[in-house]
C-alpha cells in the first residue's frame, strides 16, 4: 500500500520536475543544441580539417561523444541545482517536506528530473551532430550505461550545490568553474596520451576523463580503458554523492529549521 | 473523554541566537475541535504549527498528530495532516491545477484520483475556473483559497492553518469561514492561529493563548469569555452631559458630550447598570461593546503575563 503511495508520489515528483524544464525549453535545452553545433563546425571542420584524424577517426566524430557526455552531465547538474535552490528560495520545497515522503523518495524525485533533462539534451546534440560526424554506435549497453550513470552522478551532486547555494551566484559557481574545465581537460578535444607531462598524469586523476572515455568507448570503440572499469567507479562515485545528499535532505540541513 | 488528535508534551523550541520559539508548552487539541491559537507577533504560533509539520525540530518533548509521534513516526503523522502555511509556499509560475495535483501525487493519490479530488477541492475554494492559470495571476486571497484547496486535496483528518485569511477582504474572509465551518462540521480537526480575533470567537469551540513561547489561557471559548473580569461598555446618550456621572463601584469616563464609557465588572448584569443610569438622570439610546470580548480576554491575559514578568524581574 505504502510503496503503492510511493510511487504515484515519485511519478508526481518527476512529472513536476519534467514540466518546469520544459516550460522554458529554449534556455533549458538549445544551448547546449546551439553549443555543439559550433564546436562541430569550427573545430571539428574547420580547424579539424587541418589536424587529420585522432585514434583513427575524423576529428569532429572523436570530441562528439565528450560534448555529448558534456551536454548530459551539466544539464543533469544544473537542473536539479537551480530547481532545489529555487524550492528552497520559494519555499515550495515545504510542499514536499510536510507531505509524507521519506528523503531517499525526495532526493530521488529531484535526481530523475536531472537524469531526464540530461539524457534528453545528450539525445538532442547526438541528434544535431548527425550531419556534421559519422555517428556510430558500437557498444549499446556502454553507451547508455555510462550516459545514465554520469547523468544520474552530475544530478545528485547539483542536490548538493542546490541545498548548500545562498544565492543564484552560488548555483552557477560550481558547474563553471569546477564542472566545465574538469571536463575539457579531461580528454574532449585531444587524446589524453598526447599531453605533455605533468598533464598526462594529472589527467588521470580528473574523474571526468573517466566518464569521457568510457562513452567515448561506447560510440567509437576506442577508449584508454575498460568501459566496464569507468562505469562501475561511476557507480560507486554515485552511491557516495546520492548517500550524502540523502543523509543531508533527512537531516533537513538547509531546509528544516 | 475525546482522544487528542494534536497533543504536546513539554515541547521546547529555542532558535539560534537564543530566541525563544516555544517554552515547556503542554497541550491537546481534541479530535473534531476547531481550535484557535491566539498570540500577538512573535508569541510561538508559527513555530507551533512548524513542529508539528515538522519543518521546525523540537529541542525536546513529544507531539503527536492523529496518535503518531512526528519525531519518530513523522510519515505516518504527515499522511493525516493538511497543511495552510502563513506565507505563500507554491511555484507561482506554475498552473493552479498543477499545483493542486502534485500535492495529491505527494499524498500518494493515484494520477486519476488527484485530477479528480484537486477538481473538487478547487471547486470548493472557488477556483475551478482558474484551474489552467498560472497561479501568478492570483489575487491575495485567491492564492490563499489555493493553499487551503491544495492542503484539503487528500481529505486530511488534521487541518493546521497558519493565519489562512491574512490580508483577505472581508468577503473572501467570510467565504473561508464557511468553508473552514462545514470542515470542521464533517469532522475534521482544525488548529487556527490567527491575529483576528472575532474570526476566532466566531469559528472556534477551544481557545489558547500564547506569549513569549507559553501558554496564558487556554479553555473553551464560552468558558473563557465568562472569565473575563470587565468588560467596557460605549453608551450613546439621549442628552449631552457635562461630566460622567458618579456610580458607586464603577468606573465611568465622559467621551465626548454624547459618549460614556462604563466598565462593568463581572457578575453585575447590565439591567441593574442602567436602572442605576436612570437614578442619574443619565438617557442612553444606544450600546456596545468597546472591544471584541475576545480582544479584552487578549490583552488582558497578555499584561497579565508582562506583569508576571515584570515583578519577576524586580
Amino acid at each position: 500500500m505504502r510503496l503503492a503511495a510511493y510511487a504515484f508520489a515519485y511519478r508526481g515528483m518527476v512529472v513536476k520536475q519534467v514540466r518546469r524544464f520544459l516550460r522554458a525549453w529554449v534556455q533549458n535545452l538549445l544551448p547546449s543544441v546551439v553549443t555543439t553545433v559550433l564546436f562541430l563546425v569550427i573545430f571539428g571542420h574547420l580547424i579539424g580539417r587541418e589536424l587529420g584524424t585522432m585514434r583513427g577517426v575524423d576529428y569532429a566524430d572523436f570530441i562528439l561523444p565528450g560534448l555529448i557526455i558534456l551536454a548530459v552531465a551539466t544539464n543533469a547538474y544544473s537542473n536539479v541545482t537551480l530547481a532545489f535552490y529555487g524550492a528552497r528560495l520559494q519555499r515550495h520545497i515545504e510542499e514536499l517536506l510536510v507531505a509524507p515522503l521519506p528523503a531517499w523518495l525526495i532526493v530521488a524525485g529531484f535526481a530523475t528530473g536531472g537524469v531526464i533533462r540530461g539524457l534528453l539534451a545528450g539525445a538532442l546534440v547526438a541528434l544535431v551532430a548527425i550531419p556534421f560526424t559519422h555517428l556510430q554506435l558500437h557498444h549499446l549497453a556502454a553507451t547508455l550505461g555510462i550516459a545514465l550513470i554520469s547523468a544520474l552522478l552530475f544530478a545528485l551532486a547539483g542536490l548538493l550545490n542546490g541545498l548548500y547555494a545562498r544565492s543564484f551566484d552560488h548555483t552557477s559557481v560550481v558547474a563553471t568553474f569546477v564542472l566545465t574545465p574538469l571536463i575539457y581537460l579531461g580528454g574532449l578535444f585531444y587524446p589524453v596520451e598526447r599531453m605533455p607531462e605533468p598533464w598526462q598524469s594529472l589527467a588521470v586523476l580528473n574523474p571526468l576523463y573517466y566518464m569521457i572515455e568510457g562513452f567515448r568507448y561506447g560510440l567509437l570503440g576506442t577508449g584508454s580503458f575498460a568501459w566496464a572499469t569507468t562505469f562501475w567507479v561511476l557507480v560507486g562515485a554515485t552511491l557516495v554523492v546520492g548517500g550524502l545528499a540523502w543523509a543531508l535532505v533527512a537531516r533537513g540541513v538547509r531546509i528544516r529549521t | 473523554m475525546t482522544a487528542a488528535a494534536i497533543a504536546l508534551q513539554s515541547v521546547a523550541k529555542r532558535y539560534a541566537g537564543g530566541r525563544v520559539g516555544l517554552a515547556n508548552v503542554d497541550l491537546e487539541v481534541p479530535a473534531g475541535s476547531f481550535f484557535g491559537l491566539l498570540g500577538p507577533n512573535g508569541a510561538g504560533k508559527t513555530t507551533l504549527v512548524g513542529l508539528l509539520t515538522t519543518l521546525v525540530r523540537a529541542d525536546r518533548g513529544s507531539i503527536r498528530v492523529c496518535g503518531h509521534d512526528v519525531a519518530t513516526q513523522a510519515v505516518a503523522a504527515k499522511a493525516c495532516m493538511g497543511v495552510v502555511p502563513q506565507e505563500v509556499n507554491f511555484n507561482s509560475f506554475e498552473p493552479v491545477g498543477e499545483i493542486v495535483e502534485a500535492q495529491a501525487a505527494y499524498y500518494g493519490l493515484s494520477p486519476r484520483r488527484a485530477r479528480e479530488r484537486t477538481g473538487e477541492v478547487l471547486e470548493q475554494a472557488g477556483l475551478l475556473d482558474r484551474r489552467e492559470q498560472s497561479a501568478w495571476g492570483l489575487s491575495g486571497g485567491m492564492k490563499r483559497r489555493l493553499m487551503i484547496a491544495r492542503a484539503l486535496v487528500h481529505r486530511p483528518r488534521v487541518l493546521l492553518l497558519d493565519e489562512p485569511t491574512a490580508g483577505v477582504d472581508l468577503e473572501g474572509r467570510h467565504a473561508t469561514w464557511e468553508l473552514l465551518r462545514g470542515l470542521n462540521a464533517d469532522g475534521v480537526t482544525i488548529l487556527l492561529t490567527t491575529h483576528y480575533l472575532e474570526e476566532a470567537e466566531s469559528l472556534c469551540d477551544r481557545l489558547a493563548i500564547l506569549d513569549q513561547g507559553g501558554i496564558v489561557a487556554r479553555g473553551e471559548t464560552g468558558e473563557l469569555l465568562h472569565g473575563l473580569n470587565v468588560q467596557t461598555l460605549v453608551l450613546e446618550l439621549n442628552a449631552p452631559l457635562d461630566a460622567a456621572p458618579v456610580l458607586e463601584g464603577l468606573a465611568t469616563r465622559l467621551v465626548d458630550a454624547w459618549t460614556l464609557e462604563i466598565d462593568l465588572p463581572q457578575g453585575m448584569e447590565v439591567n441593574d447598570l442602567f436602572d442605576r443610569l436612570g437614578g442619574s438622570g443619565v438617557r442612553v439610546a444606544g450600546l456596545r461593546n468597546k472591544r471584541n470580548r475576545l480582544e479584552s480576554l487578549f490583552l488582558q491575559r497578555i499584561a497579565k503575563r508582562a506583569d508576571a514578568l515584570q515583578g519577576a524581574g524586580a
